[in-house]
């Protein structure tokens, strides 16, 4: 069994700042970093490895340092990565395109996972976009997989709840956090993982993909922000009052 | 000579003509058919779109529209409410809309636009935003602009969507308040459609890591001015109402309410959740310290001049503890 | 010159942080306040193979070298000094004896289990009458047949009541003292007339357990002398070197999170209508323990970069030692400052680290005999032969 893990190199939320006055992003302290939500679709990966034997293989799509993503990968544990270097703009059109042909060159893959996107991720979740373009069925929330007899069954999200169900190989997942947290690379993977034979480069054009597939579908406009924040509000009037008005503030803001 | 109507929206490069039939236009889809305030707040971003852009607004509505009002979605801008059987899947809502070459398609993100839309962007060639706070139309070039909220949505990235039909996923408790215009004129037809029965679902138990106070989203802080017990017992209501974990500063510690496992400040934990709400803490140098990373900072105590208000984004300065009742029952809605 | 830690060390150190903050913090004050190591965290540490950074593969280790050690120990000095003493007297100073000293054989059949954590090490040299005298010690090991007998008592026993296997120094022959009569012997918890001594209520480092261990007649197959008879006292001195420039490494990452710690609190805490962090006073605390890091982090880098390029580094780790204790009390002694009152409270883990870091100016060598290492490493060019 192959399992095919859609990783992707970030940068750390906390390292980004905004820049009013030029109302852009300050990236001058920006940090890339391995999103971690992928890690958590790597983690439901090896954890199905451990239960039934196979493959990881992990596909990390980016330009210079997303190669340490793709070694990272391997020292928390996928046997190998595909870091497929592409310096274009890299929209959710074209990953999927770049992930997919990855798939085929590979030989196919019996299951692919994908994280949920994170913050600063404006190509989004690859995992619906990926079903659709390999023409396999979608799991959308997966919390955890269980290895049985039967079959491989999936624990997903729903409606509060979870539910579960069996999944029918090829299958494309997208993982979202559950009661695991993602593995710790371990000190000897992560002794091997710069070494040679674990981390293989490709490109679009030894894939075969040309430039129209390639095209982005979306493209980066400028920021639009939100008002300053402004502390030492006063709210007044009964506490019930005062309570309503609150939570219509932090409605507005989503926080309840 | 002069300018009409349609000269005008030519000038602002939208259709010069009526629009007819079922073509272009903004749809705006509800799988399961339910038609709730979200919807109609996503219906009202689809007339703004639609009316930026000269079209009409559509409403695809699955389960024969079972639970849609339709009336309510004319009111908040809808020219078409169409009706199909069963909720869709990718396919058969890239069938449906294929001939249609809708200019936009718009979904709630929740758990089935959240299926649906990445997927028909794919399958339609069309492009897409997989997480819209709001969506525009560049008057110059009549772009679909998405804005999609970045870093905790301190600020929003506007995402240009140049492939059409651009797919917004739409977290609709960011949009402004739904239309309700009477005067408004609509259709209601059905597709005769039947897509797909809803798979039935074994449920079970959501696993997942128990919530701590590092790692919970709302945490609300308990102080001495909560003054007993009773007050003490209002905060653990609050947290209780807000889904979040209830801890204290140092002086709910002396008080005995709670443990050091759950004391905020630097002789605690540090924290940083979306929202904090600290009920009777006056705010010393190291509660604060420990909540400098918070989104939010709600502060509910007696003292106006206490050093906490200028530091909170919002006070309410009186009985902590009849604060935090009303408020569990404002946040229960 | 290149100072850029490799790519896969930069990966290490990023996840020894989270590590730490995640498996480690939340346990720290709790193990000071009960006076014994966490089992949880020594499990954790094992399962995650951080007990065995330093050593090949082969033998189950990390591969990651001295350097991936200092990161370690560094990491853990600034979260928690007790787990980073644990740590030291497993890798640094228990399991490195074997593995400088050990046969191949030994090394095989021991350093898998100590590096995985399922194991635990501890390195026995200091006695009642032998401290900074390390030549002095009494403990005996007669030869009996195919065995050796080994009766002694040893004091200050890092890991003591928690291990399973023992680096023990003794004489073998008291005819030649130091010099080929002293032997290092692996012990195994299990073995008859091995037993735990008194434990130590001790200032600091309270999380890390320390005791005297009792060598009563015990029995020890001649297959258990650590290298060859008569080795033992080069082998652990030599352990020595390497265990300090380990202390060195935790030193600075005590000092590290002392000095942000100050600068953090100095920022936010206001006096006089201003943050405290306006005043000079205050800066020049910040400043000189900035400097002072800043020449300890360099020390301590260097000097593991000497020990993973095979260059002798007996002075280097010496001053790593001296100067990082010196520099982690002096930091920390100066957070407890600008921290006030608050620095000087049992909840504020300022108060712990102010005492955590006296340790590391007296194990391992006391830094008097640090200076007198180091003195004779500078003087035997000028033919100065200096003794303590
Ligand atoms: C918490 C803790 C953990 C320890 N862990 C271990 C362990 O795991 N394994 C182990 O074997 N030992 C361990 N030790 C022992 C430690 O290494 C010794 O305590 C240390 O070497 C000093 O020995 P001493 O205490 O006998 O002091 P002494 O040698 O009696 O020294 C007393 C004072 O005299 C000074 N002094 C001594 N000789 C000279 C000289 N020639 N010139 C100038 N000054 C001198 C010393 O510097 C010191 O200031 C531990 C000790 C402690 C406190």
């Amino acid at each position: 069994m192959r399992i095919v893990v859609c990783m992707k190199q970030g940068i750390d939320p906390k390292t980004v700042k905004i820049s009013r006055s030029r109302e852009e992003l300050d990236l001058r302290e920006a940090r890339p970093q391995t999103q971690p939500e992928d890690k958590h679709a790597l983690e439901a990966a090896l954890r199905i490895r451990e239960a039934r034997g196979g493959e990881v293989v992990a596909v990390v799509v980016g330009s210079r340092s997303a190669e340490d993503t793709a070694r990272e990968a391997v020292a928390m544990g996928a046997d190998k990565a595909v870091w497929i270097v592409y310096k274009g703009q890299r929209s959710g059109k074209t990953m999927t395109a770049l992930v997919k042909a990855a798939v085929e060159r590979l030989g196919g893959a019996d299951l692919v996972l994908a994280g949920q996107g994170g913050d600063l991720d404006t190509a989004g979740p690859l995992a619906g976009r990926l079903a659709a373009a390999l023409g396999w069925p979608l799991i959308a929330d997966a919390l955890r997989f269980d290895v049985e007899p039967a079959g491989l069954y999936a624990v997903a999200a729903f409606e509060g709840k979870a539910t579960r169900l069996p999944v029918v190989l090829p299958a494309v997942a997208e993982v979202i956090p559950g009661a695991e947290r993602p593995r710790y690379p371990h000190p000897s993977r992560i002794a091997v993982a710069w070494n040679d034979g674990y981390v293989e480069t490709w490109n679009a054009a030894e894939m075969g993909l040309e430039e129209e597939a390639l095209a982005a579908d979306a493209e980066m406009g400028g920021l639009v922000l939100g008002a300053e924040r402004q502390r030492g509000q006063v709210i007044g009037g009964s506490p019930e009052q005062a309570a309503e008005e609150l939570a219509g503030i932090l409605r507005g803001k989503r926080l309840l | 000579m002069g300018f009409d109507l349609s000269d005008l929206q030519a000038l602002m490069g939208g259709s010069f003509e009526e629009p007819t039939g079922e073509s272009g236009g903004v749809w705006v889809v509800s799988p399961d058919g339910l038609i709730d305030d979200a919807m109609l707040r996503l219906i009202g971003k689809g007339r703004v779109v639609a009316d930026a852009l000269g079209g009409y607004v559509y409403l695809l509505a699955g389960c024969n529209g079972a639970g849609a009002d339709t009336e309510g979605a004319i009111r908040a801008g809808a020219d078409k409410v169409l009706t199909a059987g069963g909720m869709p899947t990718v396919n058969e809502l890239a069938d449906f809309f294929r001939e249609r070459q809708p200019q936009a398609v718009l979904l709630p993100r929740n758990r089935l636009g959240k299926a649906l839309g990445p997927g028909l962007a794919q399958t339609l060639g069309g492009s897409l935003c997989p997480y819209a706070a709001d969506l525009a139309v560049d008057p110059i070039y009549q772009r679909i602009v998405a804005h999609q909220p970045i870093l905790d949505d301190a600020a929003r990235m506007q995402v240009i969507l140049l492939a059409a039909p651009a797919v917004a996923v739409m977290e609709t408790a960011l949009l402004p308040a739904a239309f309700n215009e009477p005067w408004r004129q609509g259709e209601v037809g059905d597709t005769q459609l039947m897509w797909s029965e809803p798979p039935s679902h074994e449920m079970v138990d959501r696993p997942a890591r128990p919530i701590t106070l590092k790692t919970s989203p709302v945490v609300v802080v308990a102080g001495q001015g909560l003054t007993d017990d009773a007050g003490f017992a209002a905060a653990m209501e609050l947290a209780d109402a807000l889904g979040g974990v209830v801890a204290g500063d140092v002086t709910a510690l002396d008080m005995g309410w709670i443990g050091e496992e759950s004391l905020v400040g630097l002789t605690g934990e540090t924290i940083g959740p979306e929202l904090v709400i600290a009920l009777g803490v006056d705010g010393d140098t190291s509660f604060m310290m420990g909540v400098a990373e918070a989104g939010c900072l709600v502060a509910a105590q007696a003292d106006a001049g206490a050093p906490i208000v200028p530091f909170a984004d919002y006070n309410v300065v009186g009985d902590p503890a009849e604060f935090a009742r009303a408020f569990a029952k404002a946040a229960r809605g | 010159m290149d100072f850029t830690l490799p790519k896969h060390l930069q990966l290490f150190k990023e996840m020894l942080k989270e590590f730490a903050e995640t498996e480690v913090r939340p346990k720290a004050k709790k193990m000071d306040a009960e006076g014994w190591p966490d089992p949880d965290v020594v499990r954790k540490l094992g399962e995650n193979g951080l007990l065995g950074i330093p050593f090949p593969t082969k033998y189950g280790g990390g591969g990651l070298g001295e350097m991936g050690y200092c990161l370690l120990m560094e990491t853990m000095g600034g979260v928690c000094t007790s787990t980073a003493t644990l740590i030291g007297a497993h890798i640094g100073i228990g399991v490195m004896a074997l593995y400088l000293g050990g046969t191949e054989e030994q090394k095989k059949k021991y350093m898998p289990d100590l590096c995985n954590g399922r194991k635990i090490a501890a390195f026995c040299l200091t006695e009642p009458g032998a401290g900074s005298d390390a030549a002095g010690i009494k403990t005996r090991a007669i030869k009996d047949g195919n065995s050796w007998v080994i009766t002694g008592n040893k004091i200050y026993i890092t890991n003591g009541p928690i291990a399973d296997v023992f680096t023990v120094l003794a004489v073998t022959d008291p005819a030649l003292g130091a010099r080929g009569g002293v032997t290092a012997f692996i012990v195994e918890k299990g073995m008859p007339g091995v037993s735990v001594g008194t434990v130590e209520h001790k200032m600091g480092i309270r999380g890390s357990a320390t005791s005297e261990m009792i060598f009563d007649e015990v029995v020890v197959p001649s297959a258990n002398v650590l290298g060859q008879v008569g080795a033992g006292f080069v082998t652990f001195m030599a352990t020595l070197d390497t265990g300090r420039l380990g202390l060195g490494a935790a030193c600075l990452g005590g000092a590290e999170a002392a000095l942000e710690s100050m600068c953090k609190y100095a920022a936010g805490r206001q006096q006089f209508g201003k943050p405290i962090a306006e005043k000079q006073a205050i800066q020049w605390m910040i400043a000189d323990t900035a400097s002072e890091v800043e020449a300890l982090r360099s020390m301590v880098y260097r000097t593991a970069w000497m020990v993973d390029t095979n260059q002798p580094y007996t002075k280097e780790a010496g001053i790593c030692k001296l100067f990082g204790s010196e520099v982690a009390a002096r930091a920390i002694n100066r957070a407890v400052q600008v921290h006030g009152a608050l620095g000087y409270t049992r909840d504020f883990w300022i108060e712990r680290a102010w005492r955590d870091a006296r340790i590391a100016e007296i194990f391992e060598g006391t830094n008097e005999i640090q200076r007198i290492v180091i003195a004779e490493q500078m003087l035997r060019p000028y033919g100065v032969r200096v003794r303590p």
